[in-house]
């Protein structure tokens, strides 16, 4: 049982303040990503409600109570640190149970407890080895188990995954999200690989330059990103942007002209825009497919054939090169003329300042 | 293929010549300790011989060897052991807690090294005559800490860089306080990078002989001292002059055997890896 | 530390050193003896090179001005040894960082039995300097006795009288000696760190042995032999238990270098002012070398 909530927290080294007022509520059992490049801050934010940075202002409140000053080990928190940080000269077992034996746990259970994280990490057979006798995803499965004998109310997680080669990362993931289930804890997880974040997250919180630029759940910042930033974030292959003009708006939506001529009519709220306002137009690059009707005029660059999805990347007249997805093995060729057919209701407009005009109707999905 | 047996052949042959010829006055030194004094001068040299034990003998008739031999080992062991009294706080708060002034420090430190120890032998040579520790251990041990002391810190400041961040802040998530994160964590961690500064420190300070020539003669003298007795020829001597080079260098030699990589580390200042 | 209570007000401690106790009580021993060793005797030797001062004669008292100071540049001795500390570091540095760059390399090769061969070569810098010069004036190089004479005598050569016909070729032979493993053992480290792969890939481009050393080993070993050259410079300016055991300077001032002539001012003829005044250039001499090695030294220092 643990829910966090953090007010207006901020971290300053001298003059440069890194954390610029993040506010959050993580509810009880909940899967929160912190995501964003790196640099962002989602680290050092981690690291301040794990205690090991200190706040320098703002409140930090785990079920209610503000910890601000309440040291890293009394905060009922684990961390699983991005290079696990194992005691080099303990057993797996004396890894996971120095918390415990700090804590003064009588032996007997301090066995009961690393015995059943053992278990459910399947660690058994190792447990008498040293962290140098493992492997990187045993390594990592004890950091996991280090954390889970604390029983701790909240669990921390800085980029644990990224010290593993792509095939173990998506197993772990998958074990990540069994675990979060069968621990029924509450989970801060920290990662720059929107994958991560789009697999595990119950809620995304996108970070840049100290500041939350939006949270929500993965397929509302899949469909509703809420500027620039998020949108060119989340999304593998990246959106298109094209820079356009709004040729005309009205209850049904924004037209916006892009290079070419091309004109595409998206389903978004007009109302802080008017006909010739500089904007970005955000296209997915499933939401486009070649046509011979398609709004987009260009010529096929190259085309990379996945077997089950085919990326076409397409230079368009005004020398602009889109990336569009298809469904399958797709027979067209580099070189070869093509029009692009856009799904307007895919499409998202973001106003020069960067900030998405809102679609008028949710996704299904996304609520 | 032929031609990269043949390199390796020349390449084995050249590179055992190169250390045969560059240990060869150990090894004849060794060879002639074991001669007795006709022996060692005998023309051409012996490669076959008798070997006796009585050149050691008479080393230690002739001036109380073992006197010589443990003021060698008090003041090493002395000089280091405070010299990494000193050091292992400092380098613990720099490599640990790291200020903004951290970094000059340790180059500050690095420049009172650069010292040469002649420039300051005078007022060193009276200050110790006024306080009456001439040729006395205590006054050698202290010289010794002192000059070594750079090297030390250096060395112990990157010994402790090297125990990951992450895992005393691991300690700190499991609920390790300061005095837990020593005995657990910092302790069994840094004790091998603290041994092998020591023994870096005891090599140098057994080694040394620009101050235990100047400062010390006879009481305090360690075995750089006695062997420079040696420097005027008298009858006789090859024989005692290598039996008692010999115990004087051999314990280092196995020590320095086993530190060079850590010579390598501390003698530069981390600047080669 | 008035300096300390100034930074923190200006600058907002770092969340480490804020929760955490000062570390002043742990640094401040081993800073304080240091800075009492490095200033103290330092402030006495400028003090003494401005005095007249004779251990041995107390009627010699007051202020020199710079006597001592002229009366060091008009003496040829003093020349004398300015030029044979020179020669004896210039020539030592050559051999050892040539010899110790082409043993490394010669090190790094596998051969059977490669690592005893290895030990066995730095084997010469565990041995202490009084040690390694009696051994070599007395055991090789002794005209009669010594190895080298019988080596000579059995190629048909007359024996040369070393310490008395090259007295300072001998000491530099002696020094080589004990600072060439020194080199070796620094340059082995630095050409062992070296990709492979930049190796195999200069083999790929068609670069011969030769071409693969001066092309990517000896560039890879800049900055590892300028620290070679600048420590070993550090310690053979002040190179002395070697002379004073083998030829206590002579014959003449043949190789009285600065280390022996200060030593001989200050505790042979106990002049103090004359013997602190060269011990003055001597810390001159140093501190050229010790600002560029500091400068090569905190440019990799991460703290």
């Amino acid at each position: 049982m643990a829910t966090l909530n953090l007010r207006n927290i901020r971290k300053s080294y001298g003059p440069v303040e890194t954390i610029k007022g993040v506010d959050l509520d993580i509810a009880d059992q909940e899967f929160v990503v912190f995501v964003g490049p790196s640099g962002c801050g989602k680290s050092t934010l981690l690291r301040m409600i794990a205690g090991l940075e200190e706040i320098t202002s703002g409140d930090l409140m785990i079920d209610g109570k503000r910890v601000n000053d309440v040291g890293p080990a009394d905060r009922g928190l684990a961390m699983v640190f991005q290079s696990y940080a194992l005691y080099p000269h303990m057993t797996v077992r004396n890894n996971m149970a120095f918390a415990l034996k700090l804590a003064g746990v009588p032996k007997e259970e301090r066995d009961r407890k690393v015995d059943e994280a053992a278990r459910i990490l399947q660690l058994g057979p190792y447990l008498d080895r040293t962290p140098k006798e493992l492997s990187g995803g045993q390594r990592q499965r004890v950091a996991i188990g280090r954390s889970i004998v604390r029983n701790p109310r909240v669990f921390l997680f800085d980029e644990p995954l990224s010290n593993l080669d792509a095939a173990l990362r998506g197993q772990m993931r998958i074990e990540l999200a069994r675990l979060h289930e069968e621990l029924a804890a509450t989970m801060v997880y920290v990662t720059h690989d929107q994958v991560e974040a789009m697999t595990m997250a119950d809620k995304i919180v996108v970070l840049q330059s100290g500041v939350v630029e939006q949270v929500g759940s993965p397929l509302e910042l899949y469909h509703h990103p809420a500027n620039l930033f998020v949108g060119g974030f989340i999304g593998s292959p990246r959106m298109n942007m094209l820079p356009g003009r709004i040729a005309h708006v009205d209850r049904t939506g924004v037209a916006v002209d892009v290079a070419g001529g091309a004109r595409i009519v998206v389903p978004a709220e007009s109302t802080n825009v008017a006909a010739g306002n500089p904007v970005t137009l955000g296209i997915r690059p499933e939401a486009m497919r070649p046509e011979p009707a398609g709004q987009l005029a260009g010529e096929v660059l190259l085309a990379e054939r996945l077997g089950g999805l085919t990326l076409l990347h397409v230079t368009l007249t005004d020398g602009q090169v889109v990336v569009v997805q298809l469904e399958g093995s797709d027979s067209t060729r580099p070189h070869q003329p093509v029009r692009l057919l856009v799904d307007g209701e895919a499409c998202h407009v973001f106003n020069e300042a960067g900030r998405a005009l809102p679609h008028l109707e949710r996704h299904p999905l996304a609520a | 293929m032929k031609d990269s047996a043949a390199k390796r052949i020349f390449i084995t042959i050249l590179g055992w010549l190169v250390a045969l010829l560059l240990a060869f006055p150990i090894i004849w030194m060794v060879m002639t300790s074991f001669k007795t004094e006709t022996d060692a001068i005998s023309t051409p040299p012996l490669f076959v011989w008798h070997p006796t034990v009585a050149s050691y003998a008479e080393v230690q008739e002739r001036a109380n060897y073992f006197s010589f031999a443990l003021n060698s080992i008090l003041i090493s062991v002395g000089g280091s052991l405070l010299a990494l009294a000193f050091s292992v706080p400092a380098a613990y708060a720099m490599a640990f807690h790291p200020t903004p002034r951290t970094r000059s420090t340790l180059l500050w430190m690095l420049s009172t090294k650069m010292l040469p120890p002649v420039g300051v032998l005078v007022p060193i040579y009276l200050l110790f005559s006024s306080l009456n520790i001439l040729d006395t251990r205590g006054g050698l041990i202290i010289v010794y800490a002192l000059m070594n002391l750079p090297i030390v810190v250096w060395m112990l400041f990157t010994f402790f860089k090297e125990v990951p961040r992450e895992i005393l802040e691991a300690g700190r998530m499991d609920g390790a306080g300061v005095w837990n994160e020593m005995r657990y964590l910092l302790m069994p961690l840094t004790l091998p990078g603290i041994a092998s500064t020591g023994l870096l420190s005891l090599i140098l300070c057994w080694n040394e002989a620009f101050w235990s020539l100047n400062l010390t003669s006879s009481a305090a003298a360690p075995l750089t001292t006695f062997i420079a007795s040696f420097s005027s020829p008298e009858g006789l001597f090859f024989a005692k002059l290598s039996a008692a080079s010999t115990i004087a260098v051999a314990p280092i030699l196995i020590f320095g055997w086993l530190s060079q990589r850590q010579l390598v580390r501390g003698m530069t200042f981390g600047a080669v890896k | 530390m008035s300096s300390a209570s100034a930074t923190s007000v200006a600058v907002p401690p770092r969340s480490d050193t804020s929760r955490t106790p000062s570390m002043m009580p742990l640094l401040a021993p081993a800073v304080g003896v240091l800075l009492i060793w490095s200033i103290v005797p330092l402030v006495m030797t400028v003090w003494f090179s401005f005095k007249n001062y004779n251990l041995m004669d107390p009627t010699v008292s007051g202020w020199a001005g710079i006597d001592n100071y002229s009366y060091l540049i008009t003496d040829p001795d003093f020349w004398v040894s300015l030029l044979n500390t020179l020669v004896l570091v210039g020539s030592v540095l050559v051999i050892t960082v040539v010899g110790g760059t082409l043993l490394a390399v010669l090190f790094d090769q596998n051969f059977p039995g490669q690592g005893v061969a290895r030990l066995l070569a730095i084997a010469p810098f565990f041995v202490m300097p009084t040690v390694a010069a009696l051994i070599w004036k007395n055991l090789m190089m002794h005209p009669i006795y010594g190895v080298l004479g019988s080596v000579a005598r059995g190629l048909g050569m007359t024996p040369i009288d070393w310490f008395a016909d090259y007295p300072m070729v001998s000491v530099i032979i002696i020094v080589s000696w004990e600072w060439l493993p020194f080199a070796l053992l620094i340059l082995l480290t630095a050409v062992q760190s070296l990709d492979r792969e930049q190796l195999e890939a200069a083999r790929m481009d068609g670069a011969g042995a030769f071409a693969q050393f001066f092309y990517i080993t000896l560039p890879h070993l800049r900055r590892a032999i300028s620290v070679v050259v600048m420590i070993e410079t550090i310690f053979l300016l002040t190179i002395f238990a070697e002379i004073f055991v083998t030829t206590a300077g002579g014959p003449g001032n043949a190789t009285t270098n600065l280390a022996f002539l200060i030593y001989a001012r200050a505790l042979l003829q106990f002049d103090v002012g004359g013997a602190s005044a060269g011990g003055i250039v001597a810390i001159l001499l140093a501190n050229i070398v010790a600002f560029f090695l500091v400068r090569s030294v905190a440019r990799n220092l991460e703290v």
